[in-house]
């Protein structure tokens, strides 16, 4: 009951105190990108979910011999990317051997989900913050959750927000800032502080 | 803009300034002469800041749209009686050039203007627009200089409910409103009164606020442990049931379809409660229709779309294979409202 | 997606590349670390620097990587040579403004991933040619680094009502503007701005 009510109070950290987007900016450029295009949202949602979940494990399993080295901050960056990269082939691969039909309908997308900023930032906040395996796997999961979270109250006022009634020189980029700005404001209100990076 | 096609935006707007003048009425009355001063200055500044965007956008300026006083009214009742001049100033710029005339102006507003402009002061002057003048039996006199002595001002009601998980003041006290917070929000009575006023008059909808009401009042009373001063607290104070009669129900924000309005009621009912007892924040009711807005945009969506579909299915709806007459009556005013924008 | 402009003289690139298409002001690129670290002159600039270091140099060694490779491989090769060359700039900073770079916290390791590596290179400077390519990456670090800069001033300004870190009696101070949340809303109109002011200079050259 306890372990419940801890992965509960995580999963509610992950995705909503500490969103990736609201409370950390992290992967802004990839939520302009991507809510733009609300059909693929789902599985633009779903590949972010299942990467940032696999390379939490892996980061588990890294971070554990990086903390050895005071000098690790130098080539964290390149074990995490190959990490990143590693995973991303395999689910290529997985994928195209397996399910040809979601292969193609992903791989336009794929890429930016796998590397982007959420992503990578979620690996170094996990090894920073978290530490025993089931943290990590529900802060990764809680991560990809968040920033599709995000997403999707992006684009439901995408059309909005890019209507010719806004101003010229706030329609598009300038008022999805001021939107975003007004949102994280409100979602400060679960956490009450900056959020540590 | 108007669920009920027989009421007009006018309308609304009227019943919303005679609610707002008596509650202002009553902030004065307890406050004295700063109350009046803060209320009239947030109402001017957010009309002027209105005018001056309408003009360099270039936009015609109708006499009749008096949403940035309704705006202003909202804003000033939302302070304390002892803010600073600048901070109401602030929220109120704020409200209108950002949330409002930013996002396009009147009708295309995402999240209500008066909750963005409360919520950006109370983030920037959290040490100003977050601590309160005691109340007295009437009148009182606070300084009218801008930065009333610290002194003089104490934490909200809400504040210590929030802490201590207990009322600090009586039941009568909670339904006068006779207790540290913002000046025209925690007067039950009269709120109370408002809201079945505007309810009657379909100039609030009558849906959103039932579900938000009895969602959080239910959620507050199980987990205050069944103790129903606990609940009239939890409404009195944090202003919430000012918050669900002006916040949630603004005309501009709220969803247009019935289905989306009961759904974003209990939204904004639940996030409330789930703020003020497990993050403990103050006001919570702001950052719930703040945080309910763009889900109040995709649930009218999804069900113009389920309308929509249902349109085109025979024999679904009633037993004589006609839309119902609401639902046909829904889908001509989203029409209506595409067509205006 | 962004296209590449028909830029035919070395105005037009440096005027897209700084202005039209500011990485942060127009296409809202490589915005995290500014938004949660340049909240001041001091930091903006270790962003600016950071950001300066790793871009340049790994955009100009991974113009050199072939092209018919597959893109999904490019891609990971973009963030594998950004990775390397993190390591002498990390070594570097931290010698020279370790407590800057400190304070930078993940978003410094992060800029090797930025949008202009791995979406801008494929879409706009490897299909120049390398003269172009080099003059639009230089302008276009110069214009990020110009408004983040420009960015963090207005932020302690307003935000904590200091400049350089020296307190310069600003009557009021936005807190919320040191906060992310007041971050995006700054960046926003600041983005409205530079729209207002590209529009007028339009006007300026169309008279």
């Amino acid at each position: 009951m306890e372990l419940l009510k801890n992965i509960v109070i995580a999963a509610f950290t992950s995705v909503i105190v500490e969103n990736t987007i609201f409370s950390r900016a992290l992967g802004t450029s990839t939520l302009i990108m991507v809510a733009r295009n609300k059909k693929n949202l789902f599985g633009f949602g779903l590949s972010v979910t299942f990467i940032t979940s696999i390379v939490s494990i892996l980061t588990y399993f890294a971070a554990k011999a990086l903390k050895m080295d005071e000098n690790s901050y130098i080539y964290t960056p390149l074990v995490y990317i190959l990490i990143l990269g590693a995973v991303y082939i395999i689910t290529l691969l997985c994928l195209w051997k397996f399910a040809v039909a979601l292969f193609v309908k992903i791989k336009k997308y794929i890429h930016i989900s796998a590397f982007n900023c959420a992503v990578l930032g979620s690996m170094f906040i996990i090894t920073e913050y978290c530490e025993t395996f089931t943290d990590h796997l529900i802060h990764g999961i809680g991560v990809g959750l968040g920033f599709v979270l995000a997403v999707y109250i992006t684009a439901a006022v995408y059309d909005r927000i890019y209507s010719e009634k806004v101003p010229y020189s706030f329609r598009g980029y300038p008022l999805l800032m001021i939107y975003l700005g007004i949102l994280g404001m409100a979602f400060w209100g679960f956490s009450g502080h900056i959020i540590n990076y | 803009m108007v669920f009920n096609s027989e009421k007009s935006d006018v309308s609304i707007m009227t019943d919303m300034l005679i609610v707002l003048i008596v509650l202002s009425g009553v902030a004065v009355y307890y406050y004295g002469i700063r109350a009046a001063v803060v209320i009239v200055l947030s109402a001017a500044v957010c009309c002027l800041t209105d005018l001056i965007c309408i003009k360099l956008r270039k936009k015609e300026f109708i006499k009749e749209d008096i949403s940035a006083l309704i705006t202003g009214l909202t804003l000033g009742l939302m302070m304390p009686a002892s803010a600073p001049y600048f901070a109401v100033v602030s929220a109120a710029v704020f409200a209108i050039v950002i949330a409002k005339q930013a996002f396009g102006g009147y009708g295309c507003e995402i999240f209500a203007p008066a909750a963005a402009g409360f919520l950006f002061v109370s983030l920037c002057f959290p040490e100003n627009v977050l601590t309160y003048p005691a109340v007295t039996d009437s009148m009182q006199k606070i300084p009218l200089s801008s930065l009333v002595p610290s002194n003089v001002l104490r934490s909200s009601m809400t504040r210590i409910f929030i802490t201590t998980g207990s009322s600090p003041v009586s039941a009568l006290e909670l339904l006068v409103g006779k207790f540290a917070g913002p000046m025209g929000t925690g007067i039950v009575l009269i709120l109370a009164v408002a809201a079945v006023f505007l309810m009657l008059r379909r100039s609030i909808s009558a849906i959103t606020f039932f579900s938000e009401a009895v969602v959080s009042g239910v959620a507050v009373f199980l987990l205050s442990g069944y103790d129903p001063l606990s609940v009239l607290c939890f409404f009195a104070g944090g202003m919430t049931l000012f918050g669900m009669i002006f916040l949630s129900c603004d005309r501009s924000t709220v969803p247009k379809t019935k289905s989306s309005r009961l759904l974003y009621g209990i939204i904004v009912g639940g996030i409330t409660v789930l703020m003020q007892y497990y993050s403990k924040t103050e006001n919570a009711i702001v950052y719930a229709v703040i945080i309910a807005a763009p889900l109040g945009i995709e649930l009218d969506k999804r069900s113009l779309s389920y309308a929509e579909m249902l349109k085109t299915k025979k024999g679904i709806f009633s037993k004589n294979n006609k839309p119902l007459k609401n639902m046909q009556e829904t889908l001509d005013i989203l029409d209506k409202n595409d067509g205006e924008g | 997606m962004e296209k590449p402009v028909n830029e035919n003289s070395s105005k037009d690139i440096i005027f897209n590349a700084m202005l039209k298409r500011n990485p942060i002001l127009v296409s809202g690129m490589v915005v995290a670390p500014a938004i949660m670290t340049a909240d001041s002159l001091s930091r903006a600039a270790t962003l600016a620097a950071a950001f300066s270091l790793i871009t340049f140099f790994t955009l100009l060694i991974s113009s050199f990587v072939p092209k018919n490779i597959v893109y999904t491989i490019r891609i990971i090769m973009y963030a594998f040579i950004g990775s390397l060359v993190y390591v002498p700039a990390a070594i570097m900073l931290k010698y020279y403004i370790p407590d800057e770079i400190g304070q930078m916290g993940i978003f410094f390791p992060l800029l090797v991933v930025n949008s202009l590596i791995v979406s801008r290179s494929e879409t706009i400077f490897f299909l120049e040619s390398k003269g172009k390519m080099m003059l639009d990456i230089v302008f276009c670090i110069i214009g990020y680094d110009a408004a983040v800069i420009l960015y963090g001033i207005i932020r302690e300004i307003i935000g904590a009502g200091t400049a350089g870190g020296k307190i310069i009696g600003m009557p009021i101070v936005f807190q919320v503007f040191s906060t992310p949340a007041g971050g995006f809303i700054l960046l926003g109109v600041m983005a409205a701005l530079l729209r207002i002011i590209l529009l007028m200079i339009k006007k300026v050259r169309q008279k």
